[in-house]
């Protein structure tokens, strides 16, 4: 045996069991010429090395979405001598989950099935005979429970007992042949609710799900604010301070403050002092926003997401914003991107994949990309317009709002294409198994180290290689007139717009030594969000959506960002 | 025989049929599109999720404005649009 294929339908906890198999060395890849991830570990079984695969959640292996394809492929490219498929099973809901079961069973791979969730049977009344149904099945079947690690001993004993069933089952009988199983081997008693089943019914609520959604949605805020900002206080600025300010003081002694060098490393000295937001050198400024501002935020917001992703109640939100989202042509799952994109627009542009269609797909990502700032965005605003209070940050966050929502109403309107309506799965809520959610928050914020640092540093370069060489004073006579007409800026707020297409957090920061008004920083802020994605961000754009619809939607940005600009420098 | 939308909360109900007939079509494609998608897609999605002919199912609410109908088969919930409600045909199934 060398690879082990872990398959079942989406939310069987597919994930926790494949943490408890494969430890830490974990690797996300994309299937070749697909934009499906999966991920990719090893696990030790009788001293040999073998290759486990999370292979994404499916209904059937007759391909639906492409997900599903991929998992289809999975099949099809493995060598049945050589690999073992895992089932897991939710024990809960047997019913459905048989038939994936029943068309692995018919495959000449073999299969073991893992009955997951198996201490929810008893809260829910259900009792399984596990010796009937490994039989019937031809199978060992194996009860597990992912989070306290139950059952995983058993099933790495029992590698060695499996083979293929050899089960016949018509396609036409297969959901017969399910109901004769579930009626021999299991027995349903009545229940009193648990108290998440008593959550679950307040959230899907027409009403109180939205009092709710209202109080999960502020709690969450306050808690990424919470971690956020601890961080930052009590971890980044003391390391900054205490541990990096002096070498960088002494790297600045040797170089001499008016060398080319210095003002790229180091950047102005602000009173004789380093000063993190305003001097604008590539080890100053340029690693501390990533790491030191934005890093704790980018943390703390994913590791919140992730709960209320392996709680289950994303869906629910998406079901409660369903008609909010049809406004602008997309059913309520297009929740669940937009929600990323606050992390950073990348992966939110990634998660569009989960709409159906090429229109709804469009009008996601451009108007994602239009009027939700991500994390590091957010975190520099606040930098800026903190000082201001609510006064100073509504207008921000409401314009974008505005745009969000007249955008994509406008899309809705003009782009071709069709919207189907929701359809999905609300997974019973469940308390997360930490491991897995910490592992998810490290793999999103470990994309972010990698992505996003280089990208802030070369920025950061350029920059200070514009200042140098006088390109900035050039460029600024060059579009000034324009910036300080339509939007009343000053021209040198032109640099920050040219290195908002590296990044864009940067380029906020860039505003903080021009003395602005609030008036002129609430523009700023708002056109910098909306004018352009940044490098990375484009490039996904690019790749998701091909070149047209990445034309489009560049169009869209760009005027539509000018049009918002004009109007609030009106308004200030 | 009624649709999903005019059957009451809550009560056993068993499945008559999915997506036969004509507004099915409509349904399913959803609002301010065009085009429609393969019926067959649909009832298999709808199937692979549990709910075919001859199945018992749950409405367990309807959100307001149009919004989606939440379901409940086994133990397991879905939600999915009107227009796909509308084609889902049952009938009170009784104690």
């Amino acid at each position: 045996m060398k690879r082990i294929l872990l398959f079942g339908n989406p939310n069987v906890g597919k994930s926790a069991i494949f943490t408890r198999l494969t430890g830490v060395r974990v690797i996300a890849s994309n299937y070749p010429g697909t934009t499906v991830e999966y991920l990719k570990g090893k696990t030790r079984i009788n001293g040999n090395d073998i290759e486990v695969i999370d292979v994404p959640g499916t209904y059937s292996l007759i391909p639906d979405s492409p997900a599903e394809e991929v998992a289809r492929k999975f099949i099809d490219e493995s060598n049945p001598k050589e690999t073992v498929i895992l089932n897991v099973v939710d024990s809960t809901n047997l019913e459905r989950n048989l038939n994936l079961t029943i068309q692995l069973l018919s495959t000449k791979f073999p299969v073991i099935v893992l009955l997951n969730f198996w201490d929810e049977t008893k809260h829910k009344g259900i009792t399984i005979d596990l010796q009937k149904m490994s039989k019937l099945l031809k199978v060992p079947v194996i009860p597990t429970i992912a989070i306290t690690g139950y059952g995983i001993q058993e099933l790495r004993e029992s590698f060695s007992k499996a083979v293929p069933s050899n089960l016949k089952v018509k396609k036409d009988d297969t959901w017969n042949f399910i109901g004769k199983i579930i009626k021999k081997v299991q027995i349903i008693k009545h229940h009193h609710h648990t108290f998440l089943q008593v959550l679950e019914d307040i959230s899907n609520h027409p009403v109180l799900g939205v009092v709710f959604a209202g109080v999960v949605l502020f709690l969450s805020f306050v808690i990424i604010r919470l971690i956020g900002e601890g961080l930052i206080g009590f971890v980044c600025e003391p390391i900054f301070e205490n541990l990096w300010v002096p070498v960088l003081m002494k790297i600045s002694f040797v170089l001499g403050e008016s060398s080319l060098l210095h003002k790229i490393l180091i950047g102005e000295l602000i009173g004789g002092k380093i000063d993190f937001y305003q001097s604008f050198g590539v080890l100053s400024t340029g690693l501390f926003i990533p790491i030191g501002a934005v890093l704790p935020y980018i943390i703390s917001f994913y590791f919140v997401l992730s709960i209320l992703e392996d709680t289950g109640y994303l869906p629910r939100l998406a079901v409660l914003m369903d008609r909010l989202m049809h406004q602008i042509g997309i059913h309520g799952m297009g929740i669940v991107p937009m929600f990323l994109a606050f992390g950073c627009n990348v992966p939110g542009v990634l998660a569009t994949r989960i709409m159906e269609t090429r229109r709804e797909r469009l009008i996601a990502a451009t108007v994602m990309s239009i009027s939700i700032p991500c994390m590091a965005q957010i975190a520099m605003i606040f930098g800026l317009l903190g000082k201001y209070g609510i006064k100073g940050l509504a207008p921000v966050f409401l314009s974008l709002f505005l745009v969000w929502i007249i955008v994509g109403k406008v899309m809705a309107k003009y782009v071709s294409g069709e919207s189907p309506e929701i359809f999905t799965e609300i997974p019973p809520y469940r308390i997360p198994y930490f491991k897995v959610l910490l592992k998810k928050v490290w793999l999103r914020v470990s994309w972010f180290l990698k992505e996003a640092l280089p990208f802030v540093l070369i920025g950061v370069l350029i920059v200070n290689l514009f200042y140098f060489f006088g390109f900035v004073d050039f460029l600024g006579k060059f579009f000034g007139s324009f910036l300080t007409r339509i939007l009343g800026l000053p021209p040198e707020a032109v640099a920050a717009l040219f290195i908002g297409f590296l990044r864009k957090d940067v380029a906020i920061g860039m505003l903080a030594p021009l003395g602005l008004s609030m008036g002129q920083l609430i523009t700023a802020s708002v056109v910098l969000t909306m004018y352009f994605p940044c490098v990375a961000t484009f490039v996904v754009l690019f790749k998701e959506l091909g070149f047209w619809d990445t034309l489009k939607s560049s169009v869209i940005m760009v005027s539509s960002a000018v049009f918002v600009g004009w109007i609030l420098n009106l308004i200030y | 025989m009624m649709s999903l939308l005019e059957a009451r909360k809550n009560v056993p109900l068993i499945v008559k049929s999915v997506g036969e007939g004509k507004r099915d079509m409509a349904g399913m494609r959803g609002r301010g599109g065009r085009g429609g998608r393969g019926r067959r897609n649909w009832c298999r999605r709808f199937s692979n999720m549990g709910i075919r002919e001859g199945s018992i199912i749950k409405k367990v609410s309807m959100h307001p404005f149009f919004g989606p109908v939440v379901i409940r088969v086994g133990n397991c919930e879905i939600a999915v649009g009107r227009g796909m409600a509308s084609a889902i045909i049952v009938e009170e199934a009784g104690e």
